[in-house]
């Protein structure tokens, strides 16, 4: 059995981003996830929008974090080779009434310490031809961002791994064993570990992994939401994020350019029970693509070529963040419900400040530590000089995915990875192969060949 | 202006345009695959109205041209495309893709259900024959070809939703769910464009991607010949037309 000053629970995007900071740490450290590859809950199905916090609540730690978060991605990103682009995004008003509530979300905005500011209908437009001509006015938020999920979620375990911190996948937490009000050891079906301090950022099973801890009560459940992904024929042609006026109880239907220039429309907002529940139905569909169609005239769905659900987890209390109340050595990073993404970098800060309070030796430096994953693998895909690229790698010539243009090189160097994918969706999401338009009709074959040949 | 025309795709209608071409200007026909038939080994990437970029083995190639053909053939529907709700399991296969695997024994289901009628229908329905699976068909509109002997045949049966986790369980139909291990998408064509610039829309661009199914080297090869009237008219500067300003049988002009 081996000894470690921290076990994490659950390797999402918010468990991923606190291994990493650990990592650049001495404490030894294990991070623990139940499936198969990381970022496979709520981490893997959402927009991809690395907000500047605008429709934050005031005042909560939510929009705390995501503020404090916000101005580092374009240095953290490059350090994790994941695309990321601050794009801006524009909340478009296209009733008088609309218009009217474009004042409280400024101000909501301005208390969040976002910068944003309230345009003509004109300058939307300008901003974003493609959004509809009904705009009156918008709100424009500047520092609004677009990233990879699924990559900057690699990018942090791919860091964590290679600073020494133990990854170790397909180990499902089954339970715990305490002294007195101390965790001493997080069991799983491969035999426990001994762990000085626990964190919880098991998503939407944090309820689940508090319980079995003897920790606080907390409430998570799945919040559901169905997304439509557009070809990027026409997700090209996006300059910005384009969302409506929020309703009372959900941020609404947004289009956004994705950072390989398809375009998603979604979520939805619905409240379940089921956690494994990822099923879409057409009436949700339908009525994303029509909420979408009001913000973006001309939407066609013969530029569909993707529809998925995920649940992001919605708790009570949310954004519990913090040492737990019964157990001295348990750490809570749980209810970061739809902005795990945009909040991670600070979570992971807040968490790691968290565990120093609690006595946990994660003060002092590792010497040596990296602070960027692995050598930048350029992309094909929209690249400004391919003929450099083949020079440079043979394998750029070979083009494995036609629809994203994945090369060879590009799915040689994920099979690489110090966390290699370990099937073909795992391939997908290192590296968007067959997640283009014929979803794999033409390249799957050869990525089953290629996955198999490294296993 | 360059006297070439650029071919992507060396298919019967790829050939077929190229030798309508033969003699009257100079055509380069680029594929993918390893084909003496083309003459450039390549994937053609990028399209900018005058000049298309390629990636091979041997580097990136560009291709100065009048006009652009695309004769990259079709695909099947994929499941937006069929708008099949229900979760994402493995053992959802395209067609072309199970028809591989399956050949190479890496797709061996017991109960498959193939969506569709037509030609990739009854590939896939003959490649899984060989590996003794139970296949059914569910062919939602009134193409049915003759094929190999499938256990049942459901036809103008309207796939709803795909159910299981994490691998699939049930086709829910309209009015009848069928348990399975496998649905295989065979159903519909759609011609695959994948030359960014010329994927929708683009100047000095034509198809020739015929949708009829099940597939003919007829009809192959006549989009082939209309298309190579077209990028002639094109390069003799009478016409300028993108891929979806008209429909292969129609792309003639000047």
């Amino acid at each position: 059995m081996r000894d470690y000053d921290v076990v994490i629970v659950g390797a999402g995007v918010v468990g991923c981003a606190i291994a990493r900071r650990l990592s650049f740490t001495t404490a030894r450290v294990a991070l623990l996830e139940a499936a198969t590859d990381v970022g496979e809950g709520a981490s893997k199905g959402n927009t991809g929008i690395a907000t500047s916090g605008a429709d934050c609540p005031p005042g909560s730690l939510e929009a705390e974090l995501v503020r404090r978060s916000s101005p580092g991605w374009e240095a953290l990103c490059a350090s994790l080779d994941t695309p990321f682009r601050r794009i801006g995004g524009l909340v478009l008003a296209r009733t008088a009434a609309e218009e009217a509530a474009l004042t409280g979300l400024l101000a909501q905005a301005r208390a969040n310490g976002c910068a944003a500011g309230i345009v003509s209908g004109e300058r939307a437009r300008e901003l974003e031809p493609m959004a509809t001509p009904a705009a009156r006015a918008a709100l424009h938020v500047p520092g609004d961002g677009i990233v990879d999920p699924l990559r900057l979620t690699l990018g942090y375990a791919e860091l964590a791994d290679r600073n020494g911190v133990d990854v170790r996948l397909g180990s499902p937490v089954t339970g715990f064993r305490a002294v007195g009000d101390r965790l001493t050891h997080v069991e799983t079906p491969h035999g426990a570990l001994h762990a000085t301090f626990v964190v919880n950022a098991a998503g939407i099973e944090a309820d689940t992994i508090s319980h079995l801890a003897g920790g606080e009560p907390f409430r998570t459940w799945p919040r559901q939401g169905q997304y439509w992904l557009l070809d990027r024929e026409i997700g090209a042609r996006f300059r910005a994020i384009v969302g409506g006026v929020p309703t009372a109880g959900s941020r609404g239907v947004y289009c956004v350019p994705t950072t390989h220039a398809s375009l998603l429309l979604g979520p939805t907002a619905r409240d379940g029970s089921d956690r494994a529940d990822r099923a879409v139905d057409r009436e949700s569909l339908d009525a994303v693509f029509e909420a979408a169609g009001g913000l973006v005239p001309g939407l066609d769905r013969r530029w569909a070529i993707k529809t998925f659900a995920a649940n992001r987890p919605a708790s009570e209390p949310e954004y519990r963040i913090g040492a737990d109340r019964e157990r001295a050595n348990l750490v809570h990073a749980a209810g970061i419900r739809s902005t795990g993404v945009s909040s991670s970098p600070a979570v992971a800060e807040l968490v790691h400040e968290a565990l120093a309070g609690a006595g946990a030796p994660v003060l002092d430096e590792r010497p040596g530590a990296a602070t960027a994953s692995l050598e930048p693998v350029p992309r094909l895909l929209g690249h400004p000089d391919p003929s450099a690229l083949v020079a440079r790698d043979p394998g750029y010539g070979d083009v494995v995915c036609p629809c994203e243009q994945v090369t060879a090189a590009e799915v040689d160097a994920a099979l690489r990875m110090r966390l290699p994918p370990r099937s073909v969706d795992g391939l997908r999401k290192r590296t968007h192969a067959a997640a283009g338009r014929c979803q794999g009709a033409m390249c799957l074959a050869a990525l089953v060949r290629r996955v198999e040949a490294r296993a | 202006m360059p006297d070439t025309i650029a071919i992507v795709g060396a298919g019967a209608s790829g050939l077929a345009c190229a030798e309508a071409l033969a003699g009257r200007i100079r055509a380069v026909v680029v594929d993918r695959a390893p084909t003496r038939a083309a003459d450039v080994r390549a994937t053609a990437i990028r399209w900018d109205d005058r000049v298309l970029l390629a990636m091979g083995p041997q580097g990136s190639v560009e291709i100065e041209a009048a006009a652009l053909v695309i004769a990259t053939g079709a695909r099947p529907l994929g499941r937006a495309e069929l708008g099949l709700a229900g979760t994402r399991p493995a053992g959802v296969l395209p067609a072309p893709a199970a028809c591989d695997l399956a050949a190479a024994g890496r797709f061996a289901p017991s109960r498959p259900v193939v969506i569709g009628g037509g030609g990739w229908a009854a590939r896939a329905v003959a490649a899984l024959a060989g590996t003794g699976a139970t296949v059914t068909i569910v062919a939602p509109d009134g193409l049915l070809l003759a094929m190999e002997r499938p256990a049942a045949v459901h036809e103008r049966l309207t796939p709803v939703a795909v159910r299981g986790d994490p691998r699939v369980e049930r086709l829910e139909c309209d009015g009848l769910t069928l348990d399975c291990d496998a649905v295989v998408l065979a159903h519909g064509l759609v011609p695959i464009r994948n030359v960014d610039g010329a994927v929708v829309e683009g100047a000095r661009t034509v198809s020739a991607q015929p949708v009829a199914d099940p597939p003919s080297e007829a009809a192959s090869r006549t989009a082939g010949e209309d298309a190579a009237r077209t990028a002639l008219a094109i390069a003799a500067g009478e016409a300028t037309i993108g891929l979806w300003s008209s429909s292969p049988s129609s792309q003639q002009s000047g």
